[in-house]
């Protein structure tokens, strides 16, 4: 169903001026009405103006919601510090406001949060670990991985009988993303393991796997660290965490492929 | 016009922010930055029916900076956002994700023009002196811009049409 993308400007009594006003009711109700009244004995007229009609009130309510951030991310922010050089004259007003206004921001963006369910206060210590992981071994040029992808099988046996757990690696090749290799790593319930992939573009993402006894199952939750996302969701006592400097849209895909492979 | 002022008008900027960025780190950051500017030059005395269109006009100017300066991950699309969505795995984006995904494909001056007006009901006037254009120029850009919209909101909705077939 597509409609003209041309007005269709004959025997328009009405100027293109008066047609933006209607669209966003600013004319009086007089004049507004009249201009219902003739789209609908215009067919034509109204095929063209009903849906921008439409498409301006959706606009008139969008209000996209973003990923909840947790509270000590946004404590977190390094724009919010104070500067490195506190105590020169000028900087020590404009930051001070800057940092009250920033707590204030944060006290309004409670009650928002409060509400959102899938967020708890904090994240589970799995997550701060991988986050870490992530940080430290994306980065490496030699050696980002213990194990690479051309030794797999051994790899995944070998982290298989340390995890004690069977792990497989998922396919994200359908998604651009090449498995580089992984590395076995201390975590704070036992021993974690870390499976690198990488795309055409260098982009390197993680998949953290560890024991989380004390945290509850739970669905897929989003949280960030100084530019890294990070999806995690936890499992029958394992805790997964597929970390990257990617988009969030992105990495939700492949968190979804991640999840199908592991634990469906 | 005070800082308590300049909290009154947060939310209606935080949407703006996140309407014209699809990332969220960028919407956060364009906020951020916003404020900083705001702080800095404040006017002690800014009667208060003008103060919301001098927010904005703040704002615009650093998403015009943020854009020329590549710091926002606008060069990534249309990779990163399709805009068809993903029939299946959608990250939680409100009702309205299709319209904000369809955005993202309009230029940057159409964007702002159509949100200003349009989401933030600013009056055309008010408009023309946050773009600094012309009256003229807001009127026949919006209407360009809202048949721009359209188009995309139909692609959008024949492939949906298309996939259930």
């Amino acid at each position: 169903m597509s409609t003209s993308n041309e007005s269709p400007r004959t025997g328009q009594p009405f100027d293109a001026d008066q047609m933006e006003l209607w669209l966003t009711a600013r004319l009086p109700d007089t004049q507004q009405r009249r201009i219902d009244d003739w789209l609908s004995q215009h067919p034509q007229q109204a095929a063209y103006w009903h849906p921008l009609q439409q498409d301006q009130r959706l606009l008139a309510q969008l209000d996209p919601v973003h990923h909840q951030r947790s509270l000590d991310d946004y404590a977190l922010r390094p724009r919010q510090a104070p500067p490195a050089r506190p105590w020169r004259r000028w900087p020590v007003l404009p930051t001070l406001t800057a940092f009250a206004l920033g707590s204030v921001c944060s006290a309004l963006l409670i009650p928002f949060w409060a509400t959102v369910p899938t967020q708890p206060a904090s994240r589970p210590a799995f997550v701060q670990s991988a986050l870490q992981a992530h940080a430290l071994y994306s980065v490496e040029v030699r050696h980002p991985v213990e194990v690479g992808e051309q030794e797999q099988a051994h790899l995944l046996k070998w982290l298989s009988k340390r995890l004690d757990r069977p792990l497989a690696a998922p396919d994200l090749s359908g998604l651009g993303f090449q498995l580089l290799g992984g590395r076995l790593l201390p975590a704070p319930d036992g021993p974690a393991a870390q499976l690198m992939y990488q795309d055409a573009g260098g982009e390197r993402i993680t998949l953290y796997i560890a024991a989380a006894a004390d945290s509850q199952p739970s669905s897929f939750l989003f949280s960030e660290h100084r530019g890294v996302s990070t999806f995690y969701w936890v499992d029958g006592h394992w805790g997964y965490s597929l970390s990257g400097r990617i988009d969030q849209a992105r990495l939700s895909q492949l968190s979804n492929q991640v999840y199908r492979a592991l634990v469906l | 016009m005070n800082k308590n002022d300049l909290v009154e008008h947060l939310p209606d900027l935080r949407r703006y922010a996140r309407s014209l960025l699809y990332a969220p780190n960028d919407a956060e950051d364009l906020v951020q930055e916003t404020l900083l500017s705001a702080l800095a030059n404040m006017p002690l005395w800014l009667r208060r029916s003008k103060r919301r269109p001098w927010l904005f006009s703040i704002m615009h100017n650093n998403f015009i900076n943020l854009v020329q300066q590549g710091k926002t991950r606008e060069k990534h699309f249309p990779s990163l956002v399709s805009l068809y969505g993903d029939p299946v795995e959608q990250p939680p984006d409100g009702p309205c994700a299709g319209l904000h995904r369809a955005l993202q494909y309009l230029s940057v001056d159409d964007r702002s023009l159509l949100l200003l007006v349009a989401q933030a009901g600013f009056s055309y006037e008010q408009v023309a002196h946050i773009l600094d254009l012309p009256l003229g120029t807001v009127m026949s850009r919006l209407h360009r811009a809202r048949q721009k919209l359209r188009k995309l909101l139909e692609q959008a909705d024949d492939h949906r049409y298309r996939e259930q077939q």
